[in-house]
Formats: C-alpha cells, sequence, structure tokens
C-alpha cells in the first residue's frame, strides 16, 4: 500500500512536469476503480464513461490543488462522486430508479480476459452490489473500490462520520444477505 | 446484535482510522467480544475475496480509453507553455538565491579588502609603522610590510591603476548579481 502511494507520487510528477506518461500510468492503473464505481452509481454505460473523461479532466485541471498528504485514489474518488451528485441533481432521477437500473449492469460486462468462473462470481457480487440502496452503495463502493477513509466519506456525503459507518454497516449486512442468497458464503 | 463497537471502531480500526491508543482498544475488546471478532474477520474476508477491484471494477470501452488518454495528451500541449516555467521556477528557484548570496558576499569582501587595500597603501606611501598598527588592531606593526604586499596584490588583480578609481567596478559587479537574479525571476 506505501509502495503504491509512492508510486502514485511518481507517477503525478511526472503529470505534474508535463509528461504525459504520468497521466497515462495513473489512468491505467485506477480507471477500473473509477469506472466501476460511475457505472455502478448511474447504471449507464455511456453517462458513466463521459463523467469517467470528466472526472480525470477535472483532476487534470486541479492538479495544482492535489494535497500529498491524501492518498491519490481517494482524491480522484472525491472528484468522481461530485459528478454523481451533479448527475443525481440535473438528471432529477430517482433514487429508486437507480436502484434498478443497477441491477442490470451486472449482466452487461464484456471484458474478455476474464475466465468463466471469475466472470460468474463477478455477475453475482455485482447483482448484490445493486441491491443496495444508494445511500449504502454509495459509501461501500467508496470504501471498497476507493479506498477512501470514513471521514473523507463523509465530508463528500456532507454527512456526520456515525451516519457514514452507520450505512457501510448496513451495506455489509446486505451484501453478505444478497450473497448468501445466491449461494457465496464468506464466511463459512 | 448487542455490542455496536464494530460500527463505532470496528470499520474505523479496518481502515487504519484509529489512533495508536484506540486501535490498541479495540483489539482487546476483539479479544474479549466474540460478535466483534467474527464481523471484524468476516469482513477481512469478504472485502479480500469479492470486494476487489477485479470484481467490482469496470473497462471503459477502447474508445473512452482513446478520447481521455487523447484529452490528457491534449491538455498538456495546451497548458505547457505557462505550466513548464512555473515548475522551473519552483525546482530551480534556490539556485539563483544561492547564487545572489555569493554575489553579495564576494561583493562585500571584494570591496572591504579594496578599502584595505587603500589604507594599505596610504600607509605604505605615509604613514608610519606604529599608527598603521592603531587603525588595523589586526595586524601587528611588524607584519605591515607583508600585509603591504597583500593590500598591493588585490589592488592588481582588480586591474586598478589609481586607488580613487576603486568604487566604479565593484558597484557593477554588485549589481550585475542582483539583475541577474531579478532577471532570472
Ligand atoms: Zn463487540
Amino acid at each position: 500500500m506505501k509502495q503504491q502511494a509512492n508510486d502514485d507520487q511518481l507517477l503525478f510528477d511526472m503529470w505534474l512536469s508535463g509528461d504525459s506518461k504520468g497521466f497515462s500510468g495513473l489512468y491505467e492503473r485506477y480507471r477500473s476503480r473509477v469506472f466501476g464505481f460511475l457505472l455502478r452509481m448511474t447504471g449507464d454505460r455511456e453517462i458513466a464513461e463521459d463523467m469517467l473523461q470528466e472526472a480525470f479532466l477535472a483532476a487534470l485541471r486541479n492538479a495544482d490543488h492535489f494535497d500529498r498528504s491524501r492518498s491519490f485514489l481517494s482524491w480522484l474518488f472525491g472528484i468522481a462522486h461530485k459528478r454523481v451528485i451533479d448527475y443525481y441533481r440535473h438528471a432529477k432521477v430517482e433514487t429508486d430508479h437507480i436502484g434498478d437500473t443497477g441491477g442490470s449492469v451486472g449482466s452487461r460486462f464484456d471484458s474478455q480476459e476474464q475466465d468463466l468462473s471469475n466472470k460468474h462470481l463477478r455477475a453475482l457480487v455485482n447483482e448484490a452490489v445493486a441491491q443496495l440502496e444508494p445511500s449504502q452503495r454509495e459509501v461501500f463502493l467508496l470504501r471498497e473500490l476507493g479506498g477512501v477513509p470514513f471521514k473523507e466519506i463523509a465530508e463528500m456525503m456532507d454527512c456526520p462520520i456515525n451516519t457514514a459507518l452507520g450505512r457501510m454497516r448496513l451495506a455489509l449486512r446486505n451484501m453478505r444477505k444478497e450473497l448468501k442468497k445466491r449461494g457465496i458464503n464468506g464466511v463459512q | 446484535m448487542a455490542c455496536n463497537k464494530f460500527e463505532e471502531q470496528g470499520l474505523l480500526y479496518l481502515s487504519g482510522e484509529l489512533g495508536k491508543s484506540d486501535a490498541a482498544e479495540y483489539e482487546s475488546h476483539l479479544s474479549a467480544c466474540e460478535e466483534c471478532r467474527l464481523e471484524t474477520e468476516s469482513y477481512k474476508r469478504e472485502s479480500a475475496l469479492f470486494y476487489t477491484a477485479d470484481v467490482l471494477g469496470e473497462t471503459p470501452s477502447p474508445a473512452a480509453d482513446a478520447a481521455i488518454l487523447r484529452a490528457g495528451e491534449n491538455f498538456k500541449k495546451a497548458r505547457t507553455p505557462v505550466f513548464m516555467p512555473m515548475m522551473f521556477i519552483k525546482k530551480y528557484a534556490p539556485v539563483p538565491l544561492f547564487l545572489m548570496l555569493v554575489m553579495v558576499a564576494v561583493g562585500g569582501y571584494v570591496r572591504y579588502n579594496s578599502m584595505h587595500a587603500e589604507n594599505l597603501r596610504a600607509n605604505l606611501t605615509g604613514e608610519t609603522a606604529e599608527q598603521f598598527a592603531i587603525t588595523d588592531p589586526h595586524h601587528g606593526a611588524a607584519d605591515m610590510a607583508a600585509a603591504g604586499r597583500d593590500g598591493l596584490t588585490i589592488i592588481d588583480s582588480l586591474g586598478i591603476e589609481d586607488s580613487n578609481a576603486a568604487p566604479r567596478p565593484l558597484g557593477n559587479l554588485d549589481m550585475e548579481g542582483v539583475v541577474t537574479v531579478s532577471g532570472g525571476e
């Protein structure tokens, strides 16, 4: 984890000094995490791809303001999260609707390098994620995909840290229940 | 169900957000509370098996990848003219600063020496060894001849024919140092 943070800083410095390999390096490292988050929050591949581009370009524009004491990925997720908030606000999407569209995401991925069993696991886990209530899904994905600390999640979601922790706890409980329904048991 | 410590502390413990003493407190709670121990172990296992980038991440289309990488490249080109000098200044600002200090120090040293040399020349031409010893307590009267030679050597090395002309080239040297640095910023 520490090594990864150092590598991030190195790529970030390259990026700042005008070397585009810094940007492409960080993009390749984190695109699937950020895109997974955006796709599961919007349920629409095309919209999520637009938001992915917006998020990385916003990161480019604001690179000077990145606080190096933070994790780069958390920062990036904070930017992506703002896109999700804007999307919810402007599209006036009903939260129930989001929940519904999220359900079809798992069956839509088409990555060829995944082997079948892994593909099956992905499908089941992502079906379970889609069943989460949006605010639980949000905290869960920010934490699990973005590695964002709860303190920062609470700031991003503009709620007390205890609320963020409560949502995560519910998300974990519901995930366990949904996975069990699909024959996956992590507890044994 | 009775214990709420996993939610209050356990999640923060697992995300590395607890301070040392709070983390130790939670660890000792784990050894006493079956419920929290189970919860913590389950989450660790689930997180490692299912909640990974491999499982939860998604791959954007190659077209989206290409568009974003191109945008990144174009952004760099658009920004480089303003951005690079700023980075350069940030990175190398200590160098001109250091040079400025050196210039000021050298200027001061040379100026001091030339004044000193003028005194020596005056001593050699008219004044007595006793007077010299009084005006410059660092040199004993016996050192007068040797010190006088040093003073003359400095004057010669500066190319000064007449001791009255000394301030001009020194002033320029000093100014050059300042001008070079402020031009670099
Ligand atoms: Zn407990």
